[in-house]
Formats: structure tokens, C-alpha cells, sequence
């Protein structure tokens, strides 16, 4: 199996998950068997754990090695340091998710997320500062 | 997966893994750092690539290599280095680094 295929069939096995919890929540709930707090949990900590699996695979984004420039170094270190963000921050939503309080947990949850967002394009912002400077 | 714990299992390879963490490095480079023979170096580089932990490009007359790590291979390495994991289950003789 190629790369290629291999991250297609992992998107749809991702995908597939995320289908098949929600559909069997939707169900659980109409039969009285589901606690109509848990799917919107269940689906929040798989959406959480999507993120952190998306995270990472991020720094083995390679793209054409060009060594007359200085951005190879750079590039590399970003995709390292979005990676670990982005994982951090699904787990840390999946966290929230899982154990946080009702009131307030969809806000909650979105907030590691905003900061690995707002994180990520910080650093991307203060590597093409630098470099333009070099 | 195995193949990426046999890669980490020593610790000439990890060291290989942390040098390309900062930049790529070509062969060259990378050997000058180690005190080893050049085909143990190209070993290393073979399982490393086999692991799919590293890339190789070929520029000119050199061999550039990038690291192609995830975070939680990364990780893995970071857990094997700091407690001294076996990953591979067998250790490997480690080889002595120059400085």
C-alpha cells in the first residue's frame, strides 16, 4: 500500500468512525438506552482525537528539499512545532470532552483548539519574518 | 510499527534522529559526527529510512536527509532515550559517539 492510500484509508476509517458513533448515538437516544448527555460527549472526544491524529502526522509533510535556501530548517521546525500543537490541543479537547462539566463544554472544548490555531499562524507569521530577514 | 521500534532500539540512530530534528543533513555531515565505518552509517540510514522515519533526497553528488518523524514517533524516541526503553525488544551494541 502506498502513502498515498494508506492516508485515504485512514481518512475513511476516521471518517467511518465518526459516522457509525454518531448514527449508533442518534439511535441509542430514540431507544431510551443512551444518556442524551453521552452522544454529543462521545462524538466530541472522537472529534478531539481526530484533531490529534491529523497533529500528528502534520510534521511528515515533506515538500521538494531545496538546500540553496534557508528554508528548509525553518519549514521543518514550523510543521514539528504544528504537529505537537495540534495534537496537544486534540487531546486536551477530548480531555474536555470526556471529564468537564456540562455547562459550557462545547466552549470549553473549543478553546485549546482556538489557541493551537492562533498558536500556529504566530509562529508561521514569525518564521516568514525571519525569513525575510535572512 | 515494529520497524520503527527496531530503528529507535539504538541509541546511534536516535542521536542520527536528533541531529536531523534541527536541519536536514547530508550523508556526509551526518557521518562526520559519528565515530563509526561509513557502511554501519549507511546501515543506520537504511533502517532509519526503512522506518520511514527519515527522507532522502539525492542533490549533486550528496545525499540530503530529512527527518519524517510524527509526533508520536517523536515522542517515542524522547520516552526511549529518556528511561532508556528497549525497543526493539534485543538491545543492539551502542555505538560510541566521537564528541
Amino acid at each position: 500500500m502506498t502513502e498515498k492510500q494508506r492516508q485515504l484509508a485512514d481518512g475513511l476509517v476516521a471518517a467511518s468512525l465518526l459516522i457509525g458513533f454518531a448514527l449508533a448515538a442518534v439511535a441509542g437516544r430514540r431507544l431510551g438506552v443512551a444518556d442524551p448527555e453521552l452522544p454529543p460527549r462521545i462524538m466530541g472526544v472522537l472529534t478531539g482525537l481526530v484533531i490529534a491524529g491529523y497533529g500528528n502526522v502534520i510534521p511528515r509533510r515533506l515538500v521538494r528539499y531545496d538546500p540553496d535556501s534557508a528554508r528548509p530548517a525553518r519549514r521543518q521546525a514550523a510543521l514539528r512545532f504544528a504537529g505537537w500543537t495540534f495534537v496537544v490541543a486534540g487531546l486536551a479537547n477530548a480531555l474536555v470532552w470526556a471529564f468537564a462539566p456540562s455547562a459550557n463544554v462545547a466552549l470549553w472544548s473549543m478553546l485549546p483548539i482556538i489557541a493551537a490555531v492562533a498558536l500556529v499562524l504566530l509562529r508561521c507569521l514569525r518564521s516568514k519574518a525571519e525569513g525575510k530577514e535572512a | 510499527m515494529s520497524n520503527v521500534f527496531r530503528a529507535l532500539a539504538d541509541p546511534t540512530r536516535r542521536q542520527v534522529l536528533a541531529y536531523l530534528r534541527e536541519r536536514p543533513l547530508s550523508a556526509g555531515e551526518l557521518a562526520a559526527r559519528f565515530d563509526v565505518s561509513k557502511p554501519t552509517m549507511s546501515a543506520h540510514f537504511a533502517v532509519l529510512r526503512e522506518a520511514g522515519l527519515i527522507d532522502a533526497s539525492r542533490h549533486g553528488k550528496s545525499i540530503v536527509y530529512r527527518l519524517r518523524m510524527s509526533v508520536l514517533e517523536e515522542a517515542l524516541m524522547g520516552l526511549a532515550a529518556a528511561v532508556g526503553l528497549d525497543l526493539a525488544g534485543a538491545a543492539e551494541s551502542p555505538k560510541e559517539e566521537r564528541a
